[in-house]
């Protein structure tokens, strides 16, 4: 006999979990009382959210399920933006909450909350665990369900009587999935070789666009030889940034809201748009009534609920990339493709052209260009939310599938930092760059105490500008500059800040005397930050009113760029 | 008010009823805002079925099949069925079916039964 707590413990194990991140409380002692012995890893956030956004990175650089442990109600309730997080970015994540005892639910107890219902939208599974002879099942189906298909968030909520009581169960060697309970099943259709060879042969225009979606599936490699035979145009989304190496001369960098103007112009002005595991959000298509109107599209995607979005698709094909892209390729194998010269050599035309007038950003961009050329081809990018991580994602250049972390489709401010500690425990001997803003840093900056706590060598680069940048630019382009609410010019010192967490801090400013508006040192600054064998904060000053381009409006089509301010 | 561009649509979607599955196919629904002016839940076999009303856009209507059919549980969703009628429309009528209405009154009375009464306010309206 095995309390419920052991069970739970035991199915991790059985499920390949080695760490878990959490944070104790009332309703989940009896799971912390029984860690001892586990063999799995359990690293102490000092914050819920901070533990969820961990477990986060840990998934996304791993394609491992995250696992993250809180209390019932607030510890519960601070779960809710990781789990949203994880389930617009398709992060296989196991959140696993603690409840009130069975006889209490319902009954407004102490630290009561309905966190099974009020995240039925987000998660892509959850249970309220009844007994514990069902912890095995539920378990082993939630790992399955986060795992498969299109990966995301599942939560399992355990009252903490069921934690204490026992029972004799066996823990299954592997779920077997109840026959179509997982979502109807497509019938497997054969692949449309023959209509995808006929668009290819009959566009003028074509363009690839590279989505997250191609990294979960580990299909770069398949892609980056089909893209090989192809030579067409290419653009990918913030997720999809790395799967493509930026030295091909089809590559085209960023695409959408703070994209390159080459890629978006390709995007936009494409006959044919092969879309390969990206979902077409709003950042990627502008106005999504006037995107690519002139193009076909063709869209190679695993979860059906993503097809279609912009408007009906000419050939949506189904199913698992690392099998979809084999097949594209195999394909058009034998085909004589034209070679589009014109097409492409106006793109290129624009991409060597490319004069994004940065303005008071130049020392921001050329500062990301110097931490780029520093990193070691192992090294893991984790970045939060706002202007830097749009400039970090214009620069970054790295060809590695899982360099480039970072909250994409929810933003959420807040994750960079407990993000690198997932990353940085998930990838020990990996070089892992923590960037943020002075926003950002701001809302998980109790986790430099979980740095220092494991010894985690991860470097924290801080581009403070004293304002919520972003939205301060959108005021200042849209709102008149009526920056309301956005002056941060009361930050802390974070170099002392980080002392007090035990933490090495550095700082570095602008220089407008140099011609790249940084001071002559900057490499040497960068070097000893990143040599550093312990954790490391470097705050970079960054001029106020520095604003990302190119940007494309809220709302209005990626064909309507503004390249500079004026 | 019945926005433009939208339509009346029954769906009926068969599902294995564990938890949360059916609040999953509502709020598939009313996360955009739509109403659900009807939902009924039954046993069918070894599932459940549910039928449900909705007045949605061409888009919309892709949306919610799509996200539907990848929702865990959810066993099959039929063809949605185009309704002619609705429930405001119904009542503007009430003067030229004021027999009916009376019917109707009466089967909502709590003397009826409320299923039999849903179930003659809706028998006229499934229209491909």
């Amino acid at each position: 006999m095995r309390t419920g707590a052991e069970i739970v413990w035991a199915c991790l194990r059985a499920e390949g979990v080695d760490t878990v991140f959490g944070y104790p409380g009332g309703a989940v002692i009896p799971l912390y009382d029984a860690l001892a012995g586990s063999g799995v890893r359990h690293i102490l956030a000092r914050h819920e959210q901070g533990a969820v956004f961990a477990a986060g990175g840990y998934a996304r650089s791993t394609g491992k399920v995250g696992v993250a442990i809180a209390t019932s109600g607030p510890g519960a309730t601070n779960l809710v933006t990781g789990i949203a997080d994880a389930r617009m970015d398709s992060v296989p994540l196991m959140c696993i909450t603690g409840q009130v005892r069975t006889g209490l639910i319902g009954t407004d107890a102490f630290q009561e909350t309905d966190v099974f219902g009020m995240t039925l939208s987000l998660t892509k599974w959850s249970r309220l665990v009844l007994s514990t002879e069902e912890i095995p099942e539920v378990v082993a189906e939630g790992f399955h369900l986060a795992r498969s298909g299109r990966p995301g968030p599942v939560l399992l909520d355990f009252p903490v009587d069921l934690l204490k009581g026992k029972a004799d169960v066996r823990i299954p060697a592997s779920y077997r999935p109840k026959p179509r309970s997982h979502g109807p099943h497509s019938a497997r259709t054969e692949f449309p070789a023959a209509a995808l060879r006929s668009l290819l042969l009959s566009s003028g225009k074509p363009t690839a666009l590279v989505g997250a979606g191609v990294k979960l599936a580990g299909a770069h490699s398949a892609l980056e030889r089909l893209l090989d035979a192809l030579q067409v145009p290419t653009g990918a989304t913030l997720h999809g940034l790395g799967a493509v190496s930026h030295a091909k001369p089809y590559f085209l960098g960023l695409v959408g809201m703070h994209g390159s103007r080459a890629a978006n112009v390709a995007l936009n002005e494409a006959d044919l748009l092969l879309v390969f595991g990206a979902r077409l959000d709003d950042r990627v298509t502008g106005d999504p009534s006037k995107f690519a109107l002139g193009a076909r599209i063709v869209h190679l995607e695993i979860d059906p609920s993503q097809v279609h979005r912009v408007r009906n698709y000419e050939l949506p094909i189904l199913g698992d990339l690392a099998e979809t892209i084999p097949q594209f390729h195999d394909a058009i194998a034998d085909l004589r493709l034209p070679s589009w010269g014109d097409w492409k050599k106006s793109l290129a035309e624009l991409r060597n052209s490319e004069n994004n007038a940065p303005g008071k950003a130049l020392p921001a961009l050329h500062f990301f260009d110097e931490l780029y050329a520093l990193l070691p081809e192992n090294a893991i990018v984790v970045v939060d939310v706002g202007q830097h991580q749009m400039w970090a994602a214009q620069r970054y250049r790295a060809h590695s599938p899982r360099g480039f972390i970072t909250s994409g489709g929810l933003g959420a401010m807040g994750f960079a930092l407990p993000g690198a500690i997932g990353v940085q425990l998930a990838r020990p001997t990996a070089l892992v760059v923590c960037i943020s803003g002075d926003g950002g840093i701001q809302m998980n900056i109790q986790e430099l105490a979980t740095i220092r706590r494991y010894g985690l060598a991860i470097k924290v680069l801080i581009l403070d500008n004293k304002f919520l940048g972003m939205v301060r630019q959108w005021q200042q382009l849209f709102y008149d500059h009526n920056y309301a609410e956005t002056d941060l010019s009361d930050n802390p010192d974070f170099v002392m800040l980080a002392g007090a967490y035990g933490i090495r801090g550095r700082r570095i400013g602008v220089d407008p005397s140099q011609i790249n508006g940084l001071p002559a040192d900057t490499r040497e600054v960068l070097k000893a930050f990143l040599d550093s064998p312990d954790p490391e904060l470097l705050v970079f000053d960054c001029p106020p009113e520095a604003n990302v381009f190119p940007m494309v409006p809220s709302g209005a089509a990626i064909s309507e760029m503004l390249l500079e301010e004026n | 008010m019945q926005a433009a561009n939208t339509t009346t649509y029954q769906f009926e979607i068969a599902y294995y009823n564990r938890q949360g599955t059916l609040m999953r196919i509502l709020g598939i629904v009313t996360r955009r805002g739509l109403e659900l002016p009807y939902v009924h839940a039954e046993t069918s076999g070894d599932m459940h079925k549910v039928t449900l009303r909705a007045t949605v856009n061409p888009k919309q209507l892709g949306q919610l099949c799509r996200e539907w059919s990848v929702t865990p549980d959810v066993v099959e969703i039929r063809e949605p069925i185009r309704v002619l009628g609705t429930w405001n429309a119904f009542r503007r009528a009430r003067g030229k079916v004021s027999a009916r209405m009376r019917g109707l009154a009466r089967a909502e009375s709590p003397r009826q039964p409320w299923r039999a009464a849903l179930a003659r306010l809706f028998a006229f309206v499934p229209s491909r």
